[in-house]
């Protein structure tokens, strides 16, 4: 017996010197190990700080126009040249990153919201609640996407905010659904019926048992649904139902560049904004990806 | 006596509605629990014992099970009380363990974070008070390190500390009342003593009443001071724990004190089959005529056949369901 005591006491402070690995920690360092996604994560924490400081890395004033300095190459004043009526293209790169980086950030966490809510109450409530939120999604995924969007856009005119809210209300089923699915399956696990029984309500179960359950599948289709965001916010301002000009989006770059003369010649007007709407979709893409292995229990043994 | 019980559950039926059909799961259960003592409540799988727990703790689902009767806790009726009065009961007042310590904590959440969340919905604690609260009650319930177990993952502990986590939690608020659901079926038998230690040790610091409930006689003998013995949804024997156990008069009951395996046995009878209890608890919805367990009984003759026999004092507050009970006494 005493043997055992003892015994038992060396594992535990073997035990105690190691850390206690939460399940963030071990997702974290498997995506470490993951370079495609640390790769999209540098790049998209760069871009974002260069974004952000804006005003203090552009060159020029967003719609400051360089008189009789139209469609010129790249120059020591210009970095990356002007656009047909003679702004700096540099800075408004950086200006429309906002615009474009933020709609594509508000737009996921707008359908987030809505998604968790209505996800949430169905799995919980069941019963008529349940039947009357899924029809909805089931409408909403009958819709096709664009033509709707489009639509919407030119009713309500195109201006940043209407597309987050378009966006928002179009894209909020997949993680509706699968909120859903989960609540559904966690409301009748036993940990449930005891914190049911140690007097929380349904909206504290729902809150700190079954979302912190729910975190990996919002997380990776949160990142995913925001690549196709910034997609969707560019494809409506390159066919002019978006972000309106003078506001600057990457997406309203490209429809500027729209032309023969431009596509021929001015490669700076539409390379780099076409460029950084590939290089960010791709990276949002390889970081959702990186999360998913991560985050997925399945392959929790992460390599040492 | 009855006005001073803490827990006085009468007539309780709970009836669960399946499709069309109508299952009578529990059929007038009445059980009284004095406050700091331990009552007993024995049967095999499917007679009805964790359904009347969970009735007394309003647990069951509203659409598909109807609770009638009354279940009064401090002089409270609890049938029909709206719901956040009850939900401001249950962790607070009256408390409950369950069966499997492995899934009843949330495997994404420390046990830090569950218990200091009971904490704080019930009693109006900061933050800082309901960690302090934690870690004293982690050590209370005997966890060593309890600042780390805190800080851990379920999946970190094993079943016995799991088992002693949820016990934390369910006393954390100091509950007039516990039910435990066969708290210690999922654990290994030396894990078992040690939890029911140290559920005896808390009960006696506390002055918690407990609603043990198990299949496991030998454990009820160790905790209770009152034994109520269940058959097919109905209490068909009840009396103290000494006078049960010395002197059983429902032939349920003798069946199974017999099936029992003891280790004094084993020498003498080794070889031999261990005596069991022919068939099965009937299905709630197809119960026989007349006495429930008439079709397993040997004394059971015509006239048990006749009616459910109904719960008689044979003295000194030992109840039976068993009209021959004198005779094959």
């Amino acid at each position: 017996m005493t043997q055992g005591i003892s015994g038992a006491s060396i594992t535990r402070k073997a035990r105690a010197s190691r850390e206690v690995y939460s399940p963030g920690r071990i997702a974290w360092r498997k995506l470490r190990s993951n370079k495609l996604a640390m790769f999209g994560m540098i790049f998209l924490t760069l871009l974002i700080i260069a974004v952000l400081l804006a005003p203090v890395l552009a060159t020029h004033d967003r719609d400051a126009i360089e008189m009789f300095s139209m469609d010129k190459p790249p120059t020591e004043k210009f970095i990356l040249g002007t656009d047909s009526i003679g702004r700096d293209v540099y800075s408004r790169l950086l200006y429309g990153g906002q615009i474009s980086l933020g709609v594509g950030l508000a737009a996921v966490l707008l359908q987030v919201t809505i998604g968790v809510t209505l996800g949430a109450i169905a799995g919980y409530i069941g019963g008529a609640a349940d039947a009357i939120i899924m029809r909805l999604v089931d409408m909403i995924l009958c819709f096709p996407f664009y033509v709707i969007a489009i639509s919407m856009a030119a009713v309500f005119g195109g201006s940043a905010l209407n597309i987050i809210i378009i966006i928002g209300v179009l894209s909020w089923t997949g993680v509706c659904r699968i909120v859903r699915a989960q609540v559904l399956s966690l409301r009748s696990r036993e940990f449930t019926e005891a914190a049911r029984a140690l007097g929380l309500t349904p909206l504290e179960i729902i809150r700190s048992h079954m979302l912190p359950n729910c975190v990996s599948p919002i997380v990776v289709n949160a990142t995913l649904g925001m690549a196709s965001a910034i997609l969707t916010e560019a494809g409506l301002s390159f066919l002019g139902m978006g972000v309106t000009p003078p506001q600057p989006s990457w997406g309203n770059m490209l429809s500027a560049a729209q032309n023969i003369t431009a596509l021929q010649h001015y490669w700076w007007q539409w390379l780099p904004p076409g460029l950084l709407v590939f290089m960010t979709v791709l990276c949002v893409n390889f970081l959702g990806d990186g999360m998913r292995d991560a985050l997925d229990p399945r392959t929790r043994q992460a390599k040492e | 006596m009855p006005d001073s019980a803490l827990l006085e559950i009468s007539n309780l039926h709970v009836t669960f509605a399946v499709g069309r059909r109508r299952i009578p799961a529990v059929q007038g259960v009445s059980l009284s629990l004095r406050s700091g003592g331990v009552l007993g409540l024995v049967g095999e799988s499917g007679c009805g014992k964790s359904v009347t727990s969970l009735a007394v703790m309003a647990l069951l689902e509203k659409d598909t099970a109807s609770v009638e009767g009354s279940v009064r806790l401090e002089e409270r009726e609890l049938i029909g009380l709206p719901y956040k009065e009850m939900n401001r009961l249950r962790g607070s007042r009256m408390s409950m363990v369950f069966q499997e310590p492995m899934t009843c904590l949330n495997p994404v959440l420390t046990i830090g974070q569950q218990i200091e969340e009971v904490l704080q919905v019930h009693q109006n604690l900061t933050k800082r008070g309901a960690r302090d609260l934690c870690v004293r009650m982690l050590a209370k319930v005997g966890l060593p390190d309890p600042e780390r177990v805190a800080k851990s993952y379920p999946h970190r502990l094993s079943g016995g500390q799991r088992q002693r986590a949820m016990i934390a939690s369910a006393l954390c608020c100091k509950p007039v009342l516990l039910i435990a659901d066969e708290p210690t079926t999922a654990l290994d038998v030396t894990v078992q003593s040690q939890v029911l230690a140290l559920l005896q040790e808390l009960q006696s610091e506390l002055g918690t009443a407990i609603l043990f409930i198990s299949h496991d006689l030998g454990v009820i003998a160790q905790m209770a001071d009152r034994v109520a013995v269940m058959y097919a949804g109905r209490v068909v024997e009840q009396g103290s724990t000494a006078e049960l156990y010395a002197n059983p008069l429902h032939p349920y009951t003798r069946g199974l004190l017999a099936s029992r395996t003891r280790l004094d046995d084993l020498g003498s009878s080794a070889g031999r089959r261990l005596p069991s209890i022919q068939g099965n608890v009937p299905s709630p919805d197809q119960l026989p005529e007349g006495c429930s367990f008439g079709p397993r009984c040997q004394y059971c003759d015509g006239r048990c056949q006749r009616g459910m026999p109904e719960l008689t004092d044979e003295g000194e507050g030992h109840l039976v369901r068993c009209i021959r009970a004198r005779e094959i006494a």
